[in-house]
């Protein structure tokens, strides 16, 4: 419910803040760059490489065979990405209470400001990495500089892969070697193993490649499944085979590792073409 | 005759000078490393939630481009060198003064911790641990020994991040207060404090939520040793070599697939503004 609320609460300050920037800048007519209304076309497409070996944190040669991600939205933002942010833990009464009488401080730099909604792409859908670019519903957004980015994940799956991802937040399927031994595995991530990491369920401060954008034009979201393998490591899982793969099973530390890769932002890289 | 225009012109410049008198205050900063980095981190729920206690013997700090300035552009001051600290020094150490600032807010703040040069001036710790830090490009090295039961483990690890700390804020009278603010003819003291626990926090990028506590822990650090030459002493070699256990870290979205680079992602946490206060980070030009 908490959750829920939180999710609701955070769209709804990013709409509200779209919304209070279209209406600001809606009545300028002084011919400025800045604030007007602007169309974005939305694509999203796996890297180049997504179909080529790469080589994981934890030192296993993977090649994946398929991979898809299911997205609830995508919005935009002038704030500068994420970089570290640290909380505290949470202190007992009594360190507390020190805290307060002599000083003791266990606060934490914050470093990721989204700034102000620039943009969004409201849609829920769902993408083939391994088929090219795909066209997802248009968004919308008003001109500015655009530097970050958060991918929403539904809580219900929609758009083209919505059958195969089925309740999945993303899904993969390959063979990961090391030494002498060789795994095929499939694996999927849902939600709720990525609000372990995010609460609120979003990959929130992404790099979007800085731009000052003037005009319509088309948002690119690449996506980078070899980085949601940088840390699972393979050693526990049965070998499999290609005929019938092994499925990592959630809560064992690959599983674990591939959620936290979903999580991972630098996963996601947002660019703007005019 | 001749005098009155001169004598008037006299009288209006006075006149002006004392209209136009500024306002001015001091602005000093300081640091503390706290009970953390002074006398150690209990085990227990307060501080390794797996049961290693930990002391430092050393906690090396370098402090750059402390700057007072405001939001339209205005810089009301810089320091005029970099400050070498080991906060293991007991006590609030005095960094630099900076005398006649405007007496006003100022609501931008910052300071870098980066690697130390050797012009540095000491505020305290040993000038030759300088030397190691400007040979070695350090802009942190924490050394110090960990235990559980009958089990010791020294670290001795240096990092080479730069990090800027900016628009740093605290709560001042209960109000979230951007930068500082001079009052005429008063002292400003800020506090550039530094936290020995975040070395060893298990999540790069604090919970949004309550229900994801960020916690203390050791034990992955201890196994790095374990793992490599079991010969007592953590190295940084040796943390690049052991692994994330996913099962207790979290790097939040960000890259750290080992235990080098989850500690080198949050030696950038450790710098803070004024005890709880929080500053927004970047990498240092």
């Amino acid at each position: 419910m908490t959750r829920s609320l939180n999710r609701v609460g955070r769209q709804l300050v990013s709409v509200l803040g779209m919304a209070l920037c279209c209406v600001a800048c809606s009545g300028d007519e002084k011919g400025t760059t800045t604030g007007k209304r602007i169309t974005l076309h939305t694509v999203v497409q796996g890297d180049a490489a997504v179909a080529e070996p790469f080589v994981t944190g934890t030192r296993w040669n993977v090649t994946l065979s398929s991979a898809a991600l299911a997205i609830g939205g995508l919005y935009y933002f002038d704030g500068t990405p994420a970089f570290v942010r640290l909380d505290p833990p949470r202190r007992p009464l009594l360190r507390r209470l020190e805290r307060l009488l002599i000083g003791v401080a266990y606060a934490h730099p914050q470093h990721y400001v989204a700034g102000n909604a620039l943009g969004q792409m409201t849609s829920s859908t769902s993408a083939d990495l391994f088929a090219g670019p795909s066209e997802l519903p248009d968004g919308e957004g008003v001109t500015g500089t655009y530097r970050s980015a958060r991918l929403l994940l539904p809580e219900r799956n929609a758009g083209p892969l919505a059958d195969e991802l089925e309740s999945h937040v993303a899904v993969a399927a390959g063979v990961a070697t090391r030494d002498d031994k060789t795994v095929y595995f499939r694996v999927h991530a849902d939600r709720a193993d990525i609000m372990k990491t995010s609460p609120t369920g979003e990959i929130d401060g992404s790099v979007f490649d800085e731009v000052a954008v003037e005009a319509d034009g088309t948002v690119t979201l690449t996506v980078k499944p070899s980085t949601w393998f940088n840390l699972v490591d393979f050693g526990e899982v049965e070998p499999g085979t290609s005929e019938a793969p092994t499925a990592l099973v959630p809560g064992e530390a690959a599983s674990i590792g591939f959620a936290l890769g979903v999580a991972q932002l630098s996963a996601y890289h947002y660019a703007y073409e005019p | 005759m001749t005098k009155q225009p001169f004598q008037l012109a006299l009288l209006t410049l006075l006149a002006l000078s004392g209209c136009s008198e500024e306002e001015v205050g001091k602005a000093t900063f300081t640091t503390w490393g706290e009970a953390y980095i002074e006398e150690g981190i209990p085990a227990s729920d307060e501080g390794f939630v797996d049961g290693w206690s930990l002391k430092y013997d050393k906690f090396l700090v370098n402090f750059h481009q402390i700057q007072v300035g405001a939001g339209n552009g205005e810089v009301a001051a810089t320091a005029p060198k970099s400050y070498f600290v080991d906060n293991v020094e007991p006590g609030r150490k005095q960094l630099v003064t900076f005398d006649e600032i405007t007496a006003q807010a100022w609501d931008r703040v910052g300071y870098q911790i980066k690697p130390a040069i050797s012009s540095a001036e000491v505020v305290a710790g040993s000038p030759s641990d300088l030397d190691m830090m400007v040979e070695a490009g350090y802009s942190l090295y924490i050394a110090g020994s960990a235990s559980k039961d009958d089990v010791t483990k020294t670290f001795a690890l240096g990092f080479t991040t730069g990090t800027q700390y900016q628009e740093c804020h605290s709560e001042q009278n209960g109000k979230d207060t951007a930068g500082i603010v001079v009052t005429d003819g008063a002292e400003d003291t800020s506090e550039l404090t530094t936290h020995g626990d975040h070395f060893f926090y298990d999540r790069l990028q604090g919970s949004a939520g309550s229900n994801i506590e960020t916690a203390l822990r050791f034990d992955t650090i201890a196994a790095a040793d374990d793992n490599g030459d079991a010969d007592g002493e953590i190295t940084l070699e040796e943390l690049e070599k052991q692994p994330l256990d996913v099962r207790l870290y979290d790097p939040s979205g960000l890259p750290a697939a080992n235990m080098k680079d989850f500690m080198t992602g949050l030696a950038r946490t450790v710098g803070h503004f004024r005890g709880e206060g929080e500053c927004t980070i970047s990498e240092a030009e």
